[in-house]
Formats: C-alpha cells, structure tokens, sequence
C-alpha cells in the first residue's frame, strides 16, 4: 500500500472493541508466516469466478452499506469499447480529462516524490 | 472442483496491498480507498466490521481465499497476490499507449492565433494570424490519408481564440466528419474557448461539428475576473458575455461537457465562497458542467512581475481544497476524477499519437512553450504529410514509468505514466509530478463514493 502512515494514524480512532479485532487478524496473520507457501500470481479462471460470486453476494447482504464501491471514468470507456457502441464511446469520451485541462501545468509540476 | 481440492487451491493463495492503493480517512472516520490501476473507489463505514477487517488486511496482508468485503475489494485490484509484480501491468499500459499510435490520432488544430482577449497572466504573442488555406487543405488530406487505419480521431481546437476564426472549424469539421464516417472512424471534438463568442448560433454550428467538449475560463468573480481576463482594448470585462454564452448552452437539451476552468491568484484564492455559491446556482446538479481549479503562473507573459501567483504548494492544496468544496456543492467532479484515472495525469504532448499543428502548418508537441526549439517538431506539407524531426519526437514520448526508478517505485505512477509534464522533463532532465499526487489524500476524499451507491 502506498501510504502506511495514514493507515496508522487511522488505527489511533478505533474503539477498544475494533482495535481488538485489528490485533487478533494481524496477529493471525504474522503466525501464519511461517507456515505460508510460495503461493500463486494470479487467481485461475475458477478461481477469479469464484472471487465474483463472493463479492455480490456479500454486496447483496450487507445490510447498512458498509463498503461502497466506486470507479473512475476510464472503466466507463472501457465498458463502452466492450459493447461496441459508438455513441456510448462518444460519450466516454467525452466524460474523459480534455487534452489540454492542464495547459500550463509546468506551474505546478515541480513537487517530486 | 471438490471442497476439499478448492480449500487446497485456496491456501495457497496469500494477499497483500496493492502497491498502488491509497487509503485515507474521511471526516467522521470512513476509509476511503483508491487504486490508481483499476481507477477504483471504496468506502468503507467506521462503525462496521468490514472498516476493521479492510485495516487489518492493509496493515498485514491476508490468507487464503478473500471472503466478504476483502472478496469486493480484492474484485477491485485493492488488494493482489502476495508476490505479483504490479509494475509489468503499468509497463503494459505504457507499450500499450505507443502501440496506439497505429489506430489513433490525435490533433490540435490552431485555427487562428490571435485573439480578441488580453488576460494579464497570457504568454501567447498572437504574431499568426487565420490558418492558410494549404494548412487547411493539408489538415484535411491528413486526415484522409489516415483515416483508412483509425480506430478514434479526436480534434481540439485550440488559439489564440479559435472561435474568432469560426469558417475554419466548420471546414475541416465537416470534412474530418465525411472521411470519419465513411471509413468508421470514432470521431470526437473539443475546444479551448474564452467562451465570449460562443452565441447561440455558433454552439449549435459546433455541436452539428461535433464539437462537444469545451473548457471555457471564469476566473473567480466577477470582479476578479473581470481584473484577469479583459478584452484586446484591455479595458472592457468579458464576465457578463461569457455567462451569458453559458446560460444559453445550459438551456439546450444537448450533450455536451464544459470544463469551468478557474485560474485562482492571491488575491482572487481569498474570495471563493462567494464565487463557489455563485457556480451552486448557476450549474450544480447538471453534470455537463465540471469545475476545474489552477493556480495562476508566471507563464512566460510581459506582465509575469506583477501577478500575484501563489506558491506551489500552496496553490496545489488550494486547488484540492476548493474541487473537494466543489464536488460537494453538486457541481460536476469530472475534472477530478480524469486526473486520477489510468492515463488521466499524463500530458498529450507525451503522447505518441498527438500533435499541435500551427496556423501555418508548423508542428508542435506542447501548447504552452511554442518558441521552444525542441517544441518545433516539424510541419505539415499541404498534401497532408506530417514530416517530423524523428529525434526531436522521441523526447517528447518518455519512458518514464518503465525506466525512472522515483516513477517505478510511485504509486501514481498509473495515472501519470512518468508524463505528468514531458516539457518539465526535458529541460531540467528530472521527472515533474503532477500536483495532484502530493494531495491524493484530499482528492480520494474529494472523490469517495457517497454511502450505499455501490
């Protein structure tokens, strides 16, 4: 993950009861090091089917929306070159950052990582 | 499969962060995820057991096969394989942009470089005048001679004000619309416009063109804007016109987006409120329009001494801050979300595919530095050949998300490819970030799902 500082400062606002939970889970997991194969770089096709069928159906039962899931506007060009749709790719498009939205960007571009 | 050889299959598998997630918390302590490889966005509730088990999973990783809320997020790229190298997907999409070049194309057309504006932080001379007539032919058998290998053509019309030479965009408009249509090429449109001279009878002109994207410049209130941005007498202010002009394309039913660009200086950055609620009544709520914030820059112009710029830092903060106020004001978050999107930080002029062509038919990779000499890549001949200066393009189209060892180890690096500002890049021969990576935690903020839209 890109940024564990954040992570730990959000740690700090759990309650008892969370951080508890938090301790057990990554304990669990250190214990586990030891035991845990080379493992796998990818899911099989099975396996990725697998992933999607436990996705809906936890998105099905939750009950107060705890996770919410979202996505940037490039996946909607890609769903739209799938279908093949002309217009809707005109229309991805056109939902698309513009060619030149940063003209002029050289005037804030001098912070490096 | 049986239970028991999926179990096997299961343990094998051993999950970590995706070295491109960002997390951040939000006001009210939810956890709001991004992932600049997939484009994706969470949100996760402080009071439910996902919120702790989401934590633990990016503190330490997990085991086994994801179930629940880690099964979404894993669906999401949030979380990968323990030991998968992400940076070969991010080496993909860069092959994946050069290959591009073969079935995309993309030009920026100056159909005149005067303009009937004299904004005080401008760097544009305006010594061209109207496109000639073999540019214009030249653009237009360009066209045509690609069009036979297109997949997308996409024109933007840039200037000086490119509207005040409204006959040359029809003209080539029409035509790229023809050769497009007989050969199936995709084609799209858009244009940089000061906005005063975009009536009625001119949008609908574009529109018919298929020019439907626009970025149009209000900067700050009236009387901020009207200190800016002032007509060629530099006495007269442009607010009221443009507004107009606004108003009207809001009252279409058409498709369309305009990107509200707002240039914020010292002065103007204190003065926001009242301007944000202004955009509130004019245009939230109607998602053609996007608001997009910049800190006003020494550009290069004659009056660079007197502008009160802010300081970079600053300005990026501010520019995060006021599309979070934005955003949450019902106004268009379109600007935001492209410049986190795969590709969606990476400048056109690092772009295999792209090219600026001059009113004289001069080539360039990038719009804001046309007298430098590695900026003059060529010219177009007006039987529509591109002759490019071979060494001169190649530095425009960087590797540098494959081959900069700061871009590799970034987690932006998605979204920016390492050509965040290619021009950057080759004068000081370091890489430049785009501005909104040193706020990503503002701008996941600014952008995470609002609850229960999943």
């Amino acid at each position: 993950m890109a940024n564990s500082k954040e992570l730990d400062e959000l740690l700090k606002t759990m309650n008892e009861s969370q951080q508890e939970l938090f301790r057990k889970l990554t304990a669990a997991r250190t214990a586990s090091a030891a035991l845990r194969p080379a493992g796998k770089l990818q899911l099989s096709p099975a396996e990725q089917q697998l992933l999607k069928q436990e996705a809906e159906s936890f998105k099905a039962k939750q009950r107060s929306a705890a996770l919410t899931i979202g996505q940037l506007v490039t996946t909607q060009l890609d769903a739209a070159v799938r279908t093949g749709d002309v217009e809707e790719i005109r229309r991805a498009i056109l939902g698309q950052h513009g060619a030149w939205d940063d003209c002029n960007c050289t005037s804030g571009s001098s912070l490096k990582s | 499969m049986s239970d028991r050889s999926r179990a096997l299959r299961a343990a094998a598998l051993s999950w970590r962060a995706s070295r491109f997630t960002v997390a951040t918390a939000l006001p009210g302590g939810d956890l709001a995820l991004y992932n600049s490889l997939t484009g994706g966005l969470a949100r996760i509730d402080a009071t439910s057991e996902a919120f702790v088990v989401t934590a633990a999973a990016l503190h330490a990783g997990f085991d086994g096969m994801p179930q629940g809320a880690l099964a979404a997020l894993a669906l999401e790229g949030f979380f990968v394989p323990e030991g998968r190298d992400e940076r070969d997907e991010v080496d993909a999409l860069c092959a994946a942009e050069r290959a591009a070049a073969q079935d995309r194309l993309e030009l920026i057309l100056m159909p005149t470089e005067q303009c009937n504006f004299r904004c005080v932080y401008c760097a544009q001379t305006f010594e061209k005048g109207r496109m000639k007539r073999d540019v214009i032919d030249g653009v237009v058998a360009l066209i045509a001679a690609r069009a036979p290998h297109l997949r997308y053509l996409k024109i933007g019309w840039f200037g000086g004000e490119p509207l005040t030479a409204p006959e040359v965009i029809a003209e080539i408009g029409r035509a790229a619309r023809r050769i497009c249509a007989e050969h199936g090429v995709i084609y799209s449109s858009g244009m940089a416009t000061n906005g005063s001279l975009l009536t009625p009878d001119v949008f609908a002109m574009l529109i018919e063109n298929e020019v439907r994207r626009f970025q149009i410049t209000l900067d700050g209130t009236p009387d901020h804007h009207d200190r800016l941005r002032l007509m060629g007498d530099r006495k007269r202010g442009t607010f009221a016109t443009i507004l107009n002009n606004l108003r009207a394309m809001k009252a279409t039913d058409e498709w369309f987006g305009v990107t509200l660009r707002v240039n914020f200086d010292a002065e103007s950055a204190q003065a926001m409120t009242p301007f944000l609620d202004f955009l509130e009544t004019e245009f939230a709520g109607d998602a053609r329009f996007h608001i997009d914030f910049h800190p006003v820059g020494r550009w290069g112009g004659p009056q660079d001494d007197a502008l009160a710029v802010c300081d970079a830092q600053d300005s990026a903060q501010r520019s995060i801050e006021l599309a979070g106020a934005a955003i949450g004001r019902g106004l268009g978050d379109a600007a935001l979300r492209g410049r986190l999107s795969v590709g969606g930080s990476k400048c056109y002029a690092g772009r295999p595919y792209s090219f600026v062509v001059g009113s004289d038919g001069a080539l360039y990779k990038c719009t804001v530095a046309f007298d430098e000499p590695l900026n003059q890549i060529g010219a177009l001949t007006p039987s529509g050949e591109l002759v490019i200066d071979a060494d001169k393009h190649a530095r425009w189209i960087g590797r540098g998300a494959e081959e900069d060892a700061g871009c590799r180890a970034c987690s932006f690096a998605p979204a920016c490819q390492g050509d965040a500002c290619p021009l950057a890049r080759i004068r000081s021969g370091e890489r430049a970030c785009p501005s909104v990576k040193s706020q990503i935690g503002a701008a996941v903020a600014a952008l995470a799902p609002a609850r229960g839209r999943s």
